[in-house]
This record gives C-alpha cells, structure tokens and sequence, in this order.
C-alpha cells in the first residue's frame, strides 16, 4: 500500500489515495471513493529520481507516486520493467560509456561515413549540377576580377588552345574547354571547373615557355601536363564530390549542435573551406601521368613545371576561396610538392627502363 | 482502507480563513544536473547513432524529466506527446529547410514557390507548434491547451516570418537591388512590435482545461522593455559623451589619458550591449507571466535581470571550459531558475480555484494536423 495523488481526468481536483496492488490489477481507495483497474488499463511510464511515477488509466484518469518507498515494488508488481534505454542511462558506468561511444562514433562518421557517404550522394548527383557549379564558378570569378582577359597575342592563344585535343579523353565524361586568361593576383596557375572548363593563366604560360618565350617541345610538354591534371580533376569529378562531402559534414555538425539553421549558417562558409582532397590530387596527378604517356612524353616535363611552380609561389592566391585555390594544387602544400616530385621522379625511373619517352 | 488517511493539507483548505490571504504558492524543481546529464548522453548517442530518428523520443524523454521533476502545490507535470508525432513533424522541418536551403540553388521559381510556401505554411506551424506543445502539458489530470485562431496566427506570424525569409530571398532574385533590401531592413525597426504581438499571441490564448487565460497586455505594453532599453541606451551613450568631453578637457593633448579615456567609454558601450539581451528577455517574460491569470488564479514572474545574467555567464563559460559537456547541468540550472521565480497566487485558495477546471470537451481538442504531426519547433 502506497500514497498517491489521484486525478480523475475530468477535474482538476487533487484526490489523496491509496493504492494497493491486487492480484488482477490495482485498486484506488480515496475518502469518497474506490475504483480497481485491471492490468492491462493501466499505462506505466518511467519514474525518474525525484518525480512522481505517473501512472495513466484508461477511463482518463491518472495517478502521481512520490519517489520514495515501495514505489518500486507497486511498478514492479504491477509489471513494470525498465526498457534498456532507462536501465542504461540509470547506471553510471554506462552512461559514460556512452559518451566514449558517441565520441568513437562521430570519429567514425567523420573519418569514414561522411566520405563514403559523399560518393554515394556525388554519383546520383546529374551532370547538370557540374554544369551549374561550373558556370557560377566563371561567372564569380570573372566578377572578382580574378581573371581577366588574356594579354598574350591571339596568335599564342591559338597555340595553347590547340593543346587541348591532346588530352582531350577519347570518351571523356565531359568535352573540355580551355581558356587563356590573364590574372594578376593569381599569377601562374590553371584551374578545373566542374563543367570542364580549364582556365590557365598568362603567368602559367609564360613561365612554361620560359627564358626564350618560345613554345618548343618542352613548353608544349610542360602545358599538356598541367592541363592534364585538371582534366583529371573534371574527369574523376573532384569538385562535385568535394561538395557533396563538405554539404555532409556541415548537415552533421549541425546535427551534432542540434541547430539545423546552422547548416543555412555554415554551408557558404563551409564551401569556401572545401579543399581537394590529398588523394584527390594525386589522382589528378596520375591522370595527367596517363595523358602525357600516351603521348609518350616523359614525366620529367611535369616534375619540371611543378618546380618551376613551387619557385613561382605567390602569395596572391590567399585571395581565392580555398577550394578554388587548392584546385591549383602545384602551389599548395597538399600535398606537399616535393613529395609529388619526387613521386614523378619514381615514375620517370621506369620511364627510363622502357626509353622510349621524350 | 482507514479513515486516517493524511487529507494532503497543503491542498485541501477548502475554506479560506476570512481575512488571511493564502501566501502565494512556489512552483518547485527537483531535477538534478548529474540525473539529467545520464539521461542526455544517451540520448545523444541514440540520436546519432539513429541518424536523428531517435530524436522525437530523446525529446519527449527529455521533456518529461524536466516536466514531471517540477511541481506546484503538490502535484507535478507532464508531458505526454507522442514521439511518432513529434518525428513526423521532424522530417517535415527537414525537409521544409531543406528545401529552402537549395531552393534557389534548382531556379528562380522554384526559389520562389518555395519562399512562398514558407510565408503561408510557417504561421500556421507556429499556432500548430503551440497548440500541440501546450495540449500535451498535463497538471492534475488535464492538459493545458491553446485556442489561438488561426487568422490571428497570420496576422502576428507573417510578417517576422517574413523577415526571416525574405531578405536572402531578395539577394537570390534581385542581386545588387540594395535599395529594396534597405527598405526591408527597415522593418526591423518594427520587432520590437513584432516580438510583443507574439508574446501576447502565446499568453492571450493559453488554456488550462476548459478555462482560458486572461490576459490584459497589449503588444506595445509588451514591447515596452525595448523602449526601456533603448532609453537607457541613450542615457549610457549620453554619459559616455560628457565623461569623454570632460576627459578631453582635463587630460589637455595627453595621448595616454584621451585613451584611458576612449577605453572606459568602449567599455561601457560594450557591458551594455551585453546586458541587453537578457534584460529585455528577463523583463518582457517577468511581464507577461505576471499578466497571465486563469479564472482564481493569478501568476507572478519575477526573475532579476543580474540573476539571469550571472546564470547564462557560468552556463556559457562551463559549457565551453567542458567541450559542451556542461550543457544539460546548464539547462537543469536554467530551468530550475525560470522555475523558482514564478509564483501562483490564489486568493481563496489554490485547490478551491482549481475545481472550477474540467477537462474541455473533445470536440475542441482535436487539431487534426497538430496532433498528427507533432509540429514542434524548438528543437
């Protein structure tokens, strides 16, 4: 036998009862009353530390037990049995244990799920959207003026544009397209836009033609290989992904927060973040690898237009959102250019043991 | 059973004693931030490991700790919505921000409709917010309720609704129209009025089994600490001239003095912008809870503004200081004072004046869309 606050559902009057288990359910006996519920109309809920356990009858009705004494043992006879969850979260030990868990699994999910997750969402993803990302892309670099006209001779223009069929891919997923433009706060450098439009800039070209300003066979190998490795990022889809994963981790931190205005928050925020990703760029690098053997050009050409690149490094490019600026690569330290030097100079060892690349 | 039942005294004087006014009667809290930090953490975890479904039951858990850990006059509250409810009302907010987000990212149109839906739907999910929030608060075997109107919901929501929405709506469709975006921000001169409208909204219609609040404020009596805030403001900025001429005028050429002088006065400038968001909050909800009565029953809020300060400082610099581990001790701190500062007050008696309540007939408890969807919009 207990003491309990009954209420019976149609007033807001407070009855002081008693309850007492029985062997088919539960009799109330107030002052001016006494009712008995069976079993099964009655509806338990978990009682917390301090709170009345709240018990629901079906007739509307409903009963508040202090904490304290007995409380137990009426819910236990009555056929209450704590869920996992309560019996859980009761227990100190695993309670904290729950928080090493969540821990583990936000690593996880940062670490493993989000990408994975990413390439799933990236290849659903139509064309259209490279094509969309690609032209805002131009359009908001032409509006910062961060590329400007070419001020190289039509003629020289020609000739750069005449590279492309040279690593343009037999079935490519997109045609490319190349542009010549000038950009002082760039300086020398070539980008990838999603929708296959390739920009390099006056100070690339210059710099691959070198001291005589001539476009020899070296200059010419120099290009093509730097215009392949932005192929390889159109190619293999680089921006989009890139997005894809960005847009996913945002999503979780801000579930994470709880807030989801935060993803409206942090989603332009995050996109200027976005980098390439460390295998994203040696992937791009092995493209451009492929390209320049297929024309049986040495990867020497690019391991020598990468240092010149690295010599070339010009602070200007801080101006650029991250992950257009990354799309560089050459001048980033991700990943570090000497190590994709040195990857190249591997390359060309075997190159040397078949001899047949210029 | 026997007859010497313990009669609840607190709740049962029947008969006020004739000239001696009841004291008014404390709510009272007796969560603790150790139990609720047990209950959070799991819920955490099974929120993220749920990919966000186990969300609704975290929060109608969540909602009953703190509900049925706070008591009145004896008896305590609840909650008792239903998580599938609040799930379903989930995924609809998803998606609506959802489509938001990318809304201008497919067309102009779509970006439009969008926004458009918003404007219409976003009102009537804030009545519908309340309506179920509010029925599915039980004290003594009855739910409290919300009988606002629907047209009144426009007239109040629309146009904060607006704001909230339209301006980036406006740099999506006319970029560079700086003026149109001027003029809208003008708007926010009017929040103040907006807030106040809202707040009445929320209080005029509140419910309490079948009875119905009374509420005398006006929104612009509502928006009131604005103006207080805004004077004090001009007062501070005043003072700050005159200490800053006066410095001036003593330190002469000195560098070092008109410095001291320009930090004090950026000093003050700052702990006022500090201290006005949670006077404003502090002062409209003392306001507007106080106002609020039901038929016996009167409500009287009054928490101190320096209180409520000190409270959020510690809450927001431990919450940092633990990687956010403080943040349910936080929320048991904070609910706990919003608590223990409301009072209610009933002159002849609190259990006389609660026998008038019943519970509403059924016809007038259904709001079909509310109750099937759990629209809940805190989260």
């Amino acid at each position: 036998m207990i003491d309990a606050l009954f209420f019976d559902g149609r007033s807001a009057r407070l009855h002081p009862a008693r309850l007492l288990p029985s062997s088919t359910g539960l009799v109330v006996s107030a002052p001016s009353f006494e009712r008995s519920y069976a079993r099964d109309a009655i509806a338990l809920s978990e009682p917390f530390a301090a709170a009345p356990a709240m018990l629901r009858f079906a007739d509307g009705a409903s009963c508040e037990i202090p904490a304290g004494e007995g409380r137990e043992q009426l819910l236990a006879a009555l056929g209450y049995r704590k869920s996992a969850v309560v019996r859980w979260q009761e227990y100190w030990p695993a309670a904290l244990l729950a928080l090493v868990l969540l821990v583990a699994l936000l690593a996880a999910a940062w670490l493993r799920g989000v990408p994975w997750a990413a390439e799933h969402v990236a290849a659903r993803l139509p064309a259209s959207v490279d094509t969309r990302v690609g032209r805002a892309g131009l359009a908001s670099l032409e509006k910062q003026k961060l590329i400007v006209p070419s001020r190289l001779g039509a003629e020289r223009i020609a000739e750069i544009e005449a590279l492309l069929p040279a690593i343009q891919p037999a079935q490519g997923r997109l045609p490319l397209r190349l542009l010549v433009r000038d950009s002082p706060q760039l300086g020398a450098n070539a980008l990838a836009l999603p929708d296959g439009t390739i920009i390099v800039t006056d100070g690339l070209v210059r710099l691959a033609l070198g001291e005589k300003q001539a476009l020899d066979d070296d200059a010419r190998a120099e290009l093509i290989a730097v215009l392949g490795h932005e192929a390889g990022h159109v190619e293999h889809r680089h921006t989009v992904r890139v997005m894809a994963r960005s847009s996913l981790t945002a999503a979780l931190s801000a579930t994470l927060f709880g807030d989801f205005s935060a993803v409206a928050a942090g989603l332009p925020a995050v996109l200027s973040q976005m980098a390439y990703s460390r295998e994203m760029e040696l992937d791009a690098d092995a493209y451009a690898i492929e390209v320049l053997h297929r024309r049986r050009l040495s990867v020497n050409h690019f391991a020598d237009i990468l240092a010149k690149l690295e010599k070339q490094q010009d602070a200007a490019t801080a101006k650029l959102p991250r992950w257009m600026r990354n799309t560089l690569g050459y001048v980033s330290t991700h990943p570090d250019t000497d190590e994709r030097i040195g990857l190249l100079d591997d390359v060309a060892e075997l190159e040397q043991g078949k001899g047949d690349y210029e | 059973m026997d007859d010497t039942q313990t009669d609840g005294a607190p709740f049962a004087s029947t008969l006020p004693d004739p000239g001696t006014r009841p004291a008014p009667l404390p709510l009272s809290f007796s969560g603790s931030g150790a139990e609720y930090f047990r209950i959070w953490i799991v819920n955490l975890l099974l929120t993220v490991a749920t990919l966000g479904i186990y969300s609704a039951w975290a929060k109608t858990r969540r909602l009953q700790y703190f509900y049925r850990n706070t008591h009145l006059a004896g008896a305590s509250f609840d909650f008792r919505g239903n998580p599938k409810a609040i799930l379903r009302g989930r995924l609809l907010a998803v998606a609506v921000l959802a489509a938001y987000h990318y809304a201008f990212g497919f067309s102009r149109v779509t970006g439009a409709v969008i926004v458009g839906l918003l404007l219409a739907g976003l009102p009537f999910m804030m009545r519908s917010a309340l309506r179920f929030r509010l029925s599915n608060t039980w004290y003594r075997g009855l739910p409290f309720g919300f009988d606002g109107g629907i047209k009144q919901a426009y007239l109040v929501y629309l146009l904060p609704v607006a704001i909230l929405v339209v301006p980036s709506a406006l740099v999506a469709l006319a970029p560079g129209e700086a003026g149109m975006l001027g003029a809208f921000f003008l708007l926010y001169l009017l929040w103040p009025l907006m807030h106040g409208a809202m707040k009445g909204y929320q209080h005029r219609h509140l419910m309490y089994g079948d009875q119905r609040a009374g509420f005398p404020l006006s929104k612009g009596s509502l928006a009131m600490p604005y103006l207080q805030a805004f004077l004090i403001g001009l007062g501070v900025g005043l003072a700050c001239a005159i200490l800053v001429g006066v410095g001036m005028a003593f330190s002469g050429t000195s560098k070092l003095a008109g410095g001291l002088v320009f930090l004090g006065a950026l000093l003050v400038f700052y702990a006022y912008s500090l201290l006005i968001g949670p006077f404003i909050l502090v002062r409209m909800n003392n306001k507007a809870w106080s106002a609020t009565s039901f038929p016996g029953v009167g409500i009287d809020c009054a928490m101190t503004v320096w209180g409520y300060l000190k409270l959020q400082i510690v809450n927001v610099l431990l919450t940092l200081l633990t990687l956010g581990l403080f943040r349910p001790f936080a929320a048991v701190r904070t609910w706990r004072y919003r608590v223990e500062h409301l009072h209610v007050d009933a002159p002849d008696g609190f259990e006389q004046a609660t026998r008038s309540a019943s519970s509403r007939p059924v016809a007038a408890t259904g709001d079909g869309v509310a109750d099937f969807l759990g629209v809940d919009l805190s989260w």
